[in-house]
């Protein structure tokens, strides 16, 4: 008897996931969040913030509102926002009447850290949502064997909340058009008898007395099953095979009926969209996902493509779900040549090299920026990417390593010895310290130049912010850009010194005393990666600074060493990014307590990038979901 | 579904030849004899980032605004042009400006509101308007955009001025090909099977959540809208001639050839009353890459300019670049006037705007938006002249005037007070 309650309560337990599976109780440190929250967190925003800050939402930062529901999903952004600021100094402003001491700030960065804690656990609904571009060419390469430039006219995505399940009556011409594209593609061959093609897709032509509505029902049942990614209702198949008895009707053979069955189903929203296959009858409210909806969420995470029929297969047994599965799998996608879409669709993004190939350069000052040496750049960075990856390397490694990938007109670049000749990349190892990860690579430094100089401030804006996860507040809205300072303001004066400038104003001076000295750091790194002694002033480059930790660098070397010894800070923005974007939200709220709890255990085996995404794919976010409430 | 729906779908053949709107625009009304009235067509230019104010907008008690460095090129058809001034939007503090400028521009939506996305959207002017007139025309309206960056790092909001909501972009046609096949060729229908599967789809929608019910409407909807579209544009093919213009190529094209080219298409389809609304960006509001125009001798980044356009030099870059964009539209306006049309022209039977979200792009206020309308809506807007609005007069209320110029039968539009006064003759 007492066994039996004891059993039950623990599945209460579970139930309610007031304990975590990693033994933390959520409830203690929710009730000392909440504490600390009423005692020291609020007093701080009303005295210091909220005159600007309340609900007339100054600089998008309402602090109100997160004074009422800190714990709300809308909450965490001003939070985030708001400790940013207080860090650098940037507010409250100069001219306030009252100002916190730097003690109170540091005091305050750490009790906004407890917040989430007041956060529901909550792995977030599972949104549908459209294929991407690429999410689409790609499944129609997998399923039907069709080129990916048939999707070449449909509109580029573009970056915006939500706007990936937005679709217009211009987007729906176009699937439209490529549908029927497709199928003229696959029933190319009439009158030739079946291609393997038609025969994979349609099954073996029609044998006498065979009743054709049975034989179209099955193909329609395994058309289905690929193209919707989980099995089709009867309701879905009645559907298809409406459609195939239509054309039927109008005197369309068997294998023209099945086409324009195809046809049906590439219009279907259940294709278009990744859509669940049905409510699960579970009261709770939070249910894990079904295994279709895994193996989508896991395929498109990783290839930016359909589950293939392993995945496929494993998600019909029912046996996806298992954590040991799962990690099998992440193995297996990865090895796969279809995960370059992590690096396409996630990596160069991140990195911000993705339109490196598109960029405008100065003809004059870098004539060797043709076409082959970006394209070059970015297979570098995506070969360095890979081989992380493959060889499950840490975090640190991406910033500082001793190897890398080049060509010939990479080597020249670099000014490697001459023994690299021709196109084809190969891996040579460094012995220049100071090239050797993202931070010496051309890929990395060009994409944070301007057309024909360098610019410190974009370089150490995309250090703080892609590389180390830090929220650098924006600049104020009328500032000139460096270009634009009045001519007798800077004549005579060093890049360095202009942007200096920056530092005697005061709106400036708290977030460029941050920025400026690691872009300063990779000076002698030109606005293409070359190395160069002298600025384009003709004066030496002082590449020495120092850290807002105090801890100082003379040379790009040295500032990439003290950079990779930020292990922790560096795996948990990868993490982070690679979560957004493998569940197609922005992280909120109890998403962070999850990524805390992540990164204990990447921690143990120095914070390496494979374990990081098998983490991200076993945790409680990419494998459940809120269904209510 | 029964059998006899099915054939009809199939065959088409329900009903017999419908009637065609278009056919009837300049036939006498069978009731009075007159000759009914040409049908208005309703076009928005957007320039982004303002206007140099001092070479655009007059001293004033200087009504010459067409010897403003900026309007000159408007001189052939400045009798049918009108300036405005002192119009203006409430800018939500908080939110990024640019971002507003361009996806608030056409709606105007109430500042004040509950935010149903990061900026106050609403469903703008030219979809306000084509719900109301689409059903004359085969193409319910177009959207056209001379945005030739190809990284898409920018947001979606500085890229857009045509919304069917909040947060629902009507995706703009940036191709020039692609704007021909839209305009003149005739795909073929699908209606059958979408038909099928929509209804289906009704089905499985019961199970989602009424968010995701939503974003499959927002589908179901485009479809039905293209289905409808490719069966009115093959009976308006059926009784009409294509226009002798060749499929625009894939050469390249200068900056100036490439906006003209989007001109020219606009024409075309005005001019066959194949749609009578549109939208067209110039170009995307704040774009970070300097954008190259073949044309100027102009290589820096025209926002970045824009914010230190107190200095003689850069102000007289930036007006280059007004200019140019102003001269592109002055050649759609002569074209439009080239066109006879009953008693007038087709410039006469038109509203064009021309504007911007910003009213200066230095201190960012959304105060004095440079506004030009040109064509007379039929007789009725007073032009060749400037229309001096008392200052901060919601923008709004020429949206107002406008859409009710075009039969909404609106009496508000978003935050407006009346419609604008002394625009109409």
């Amino acid at each position: 008897m007492e066994r039996a309650k004891l059993i039950l309560s623990q599945f209460a337990l579970a139930g309610f996931l007031s304990v975590s599976a990693e033994g933390v109780d959520e409830a203690a440190l929710r009730e000392e969040a909440q504490k600390v929250f009423d005692e020291k967190v609020a007093p701080f925003v009303k005295k210091y913030c909220t005159s600007c800050h309340g609900s007339r939402a100054k600089a998008g930062i309402n602090l109100a509102s997160a004074l009422k529901n800190p714990g709300g999903e809308s909450a965490s952004l001003h939070w985030k926002k708001a400790v940013a600021n207080v860090k650098v100094h940037d507010m409250p402003p100069e001219d306030s009447s009252k100002k916190p001491t730097d003690e109170e700030r540091l005091q305050f960065i750490k009790w906004v850290g407890k917040v989430k804690y007041l956060s529901k656990r909550d792995p977030g609904q599972f949104v549908i949502r459209r294929l991407t571009k690429t999410e689409y060419a790609n499944t129609l390469r997998d399923l039907y064997g069709v080129d990916t430039s048939i999707a070449d006219s449909l509109p580029e995505e573009v970056a915006g909340e939500g706007f990936l399940n937005s679709i217009s009556s211009l987007q729906s011409e176009l699937f439209l058009g490529i549908a029927n594209k497709v199928v003229e593609q696959i029933m190319a061959s009439k009158g030739k008898g079946l291609t393997a093609n038609q025969k994979r897709l349609f099954g073996e032509e029609l044998s006498k007395g065979t009743d054709p509505y049975k034989a179209a029902r099955g193909v329609a049942s395994s058309l289905a099953r690929d193209a919707y990614r989980r099995p089709p209702t009867d309701a879905e198949l009645d559907v298809l095979v409406d459609v195939y008895e239509l054309a039927r009707k109008n005197k369309l053979n068997h294998t023209e009926a099945l086409g324009l069955m195809l046809k049906a189903v590439l219009v279907s929203p259940q294709f278009l969209f990744i859509t669940p296959a049905g409510e699960p009858k579970s009261k709770e409210s939070i249910v894990l996902l079904d295994d279709y909806q895994l193996a989508s969420r896991l395929s498109y995470f990783l290839w930016a493509a359909p589950p293939d029929a392993a995945l496929a297969a494993l998600a019909d047994e029912g046996k996806l779900h298992k954590p040991e599965v799962l990690r099998g799998q992440v193995a297996r996608l990865l090895k796969d040549k279809r995960s370059r879409a992590l690096f396409d669709g996630f990596g160069a993004q991140w990195l911000r090299v993705n339109d490196l190939d598109r960029r405008v350069f100065d003809p004059k000052t870098f004539p060797q920026m043709t076409t082959i040496l970006r394209k070059s750049m970015m297979e570098e960075a995506r070969l360095f990417f890979e081989s992380i990856l493959s060889e499950n390397q840490s975090v640190a490694r991406l910033v500082d390593s001793d190897y890398t990938f080049v060509n010939e007109p990479l080597a020249k670049v670099y000014g490697l010895d001459q023994s690299v000749l021709g196109s084809k990349m190969r891996r040579v190892k460094l012995t220049n310290p100071n090239r050797g990860g993202i931070l010496g690579m051309s890929a990395t430094l060009a994409s944070t130049s301007f057309p024909n100089r360098t610019s410190p401030v974009l370089r150490g804006v995309w250090v703080l912010e892609q590389i180390l996860g830090e929220r650098v507040p924006p600049p104020p809205p009328d500032i000139p850009e460096l270009e634009e300072q009045a001519r007798s303001e800077v004549e005579g004066l060093t890049l360095r010194q202009r942007t200096e400038l920056h530092q005697s104003e005061a709106t400036c001076r708290n977030c460029h005393k941050v920025l400026d000295p690691i872009g300063f750091g990779l000076e002698n790194f030109n606005a293409i990666g070359q190395w160069r002694e002298k600025n384009d002033e003709g004066l030496a480059i002082d590449s020495a600074g120092k850290l807002p930790n105090g801890k100082s660098f003379s040379t790009p070397a040295e500032l990439k060493g003290l950079l990779a010894q930020r292990e922790a800070d560096l795996a948990r923005n990868l993490t982070e990014r690679l979560m957004s974007y493998a569940l197609g939200r922005q992280l909120e709220g109890y998403d962070d307590v999850v990524i805390d709890q992540l990164m204990v255990k990447i921690a143990k085996n120095h914070y390496r990038v494979r374990d990081i995404i098998t983490e991200v794919v076993t945790s409680y976010l990419f494998t459940y979901r809120r269904i209510k409430g | 579904m029964n059998q006899v729906d099915r054939r009809k779908f199939l065959f088409g053949t329900a009903g017999g030849v419908m009637a065609l709107p278009w056919l009837e625009m300049y036939a006498e009304d069978a009731l009075t004899k007159k000759l009914k009235e040409p049908s208005l067509r309703f076009a928005s230019f957007y320039s982004p980032m303002g206007f140099v104010r001092d070479h655009f907008f007059p001293e004033e008690g200087n009504q010459n605004f067409l010897e403003m460095p900026t309007l000159r090129p408007l001189k052939k058809v400045g009798e049918k042009v009108t300036l405005i001034t002192g119009l203006s939007r409430v800018n939500v503090r908080g939110v990024d400006v640019h971002n507003q400028c361009s996806s608030c521009y056409l709606s105007s939506a109430n500042p004040h509101g509950e935010l149903k996305s990061p900026y106050p959207m609403d469903r703008t002017l030219d979809h306000l308007i084509a719900d109301k007139v689409s059903h004359r025309t085969p193409i319910r309206s177009l959207e056209l955009n001379c945005n030739t960056f190809k990284d898409l790092k920018e947001s979606i909001y500085l890229d857009n001025i045509s919304w069917y909501g909040p947060e629902h972009v009507a995706t703009t046609i940036k191709d020039p090909r692609q704007v021909y096949k839209r305009l003149f060729k005739t795909g073929k229908s699908d209606k059958d099977i979408t038909d099928l599967i929509l209804q289906d789809a009704s089905n499985f929608e019961k199970n989602l959540s009424s968010h995701d019910k939503d974003k499959l409407d927002e589908y179901f909807t485009s479809v039905r809208e293209i289905e409808k579209q490719i069966e009115k544009l093959s009976k308006y093919y059926a009784t009409h001639e294509r226009p002798d213009m060749k499929e625009p190529d894939e050469e390249p094209m200068t900056r100036g050839e490439y906006i003209r080219m989007m001109g020219k298409l606009l024409v075309l389809a005005f001019q066959g009353d194949l749609t009578h609304v549109a939208t067209f960006m110039l170009a995307p509001e704040r774009w970070g890459t300097p954008q190259r125009f073949h044309e100027l001798n102009f290589t820096k980044s025209h926002h970045g300019l824009t914010h230190s356009q107190d200095r003689q030099d850069v102000k007289k870059a930036l007006t280059q670049v007004d200019r140019f964009y102003v001269e592109l539209f002055a050649e759609v306006l002569e074209q439009l006037d080239s066109i006879k049309e009953g008693e007038g022209t087709l410039l006469d039977h038109s509203m064009i705007t021309l504007g911007s979200g910003l009213g200066d792009g230095k201190d960012h206020t959304m105060d004095e938006l440079p506004i030009i309308v040109a064509g007379s809506a039929n007789g009725r807007i007073k032009t060749g002249h400037i229309l001096n609005c008392p200052e901060k007069t919601p923008l709004a209320n020429l949206w107002l005037s406008q859409a009710q110029l075009m039969g909404t039968g609106m009496e508000r539009f978003a935050d407006s007070t009346g419609p604008l006064k002394g625009l109409l003759a």
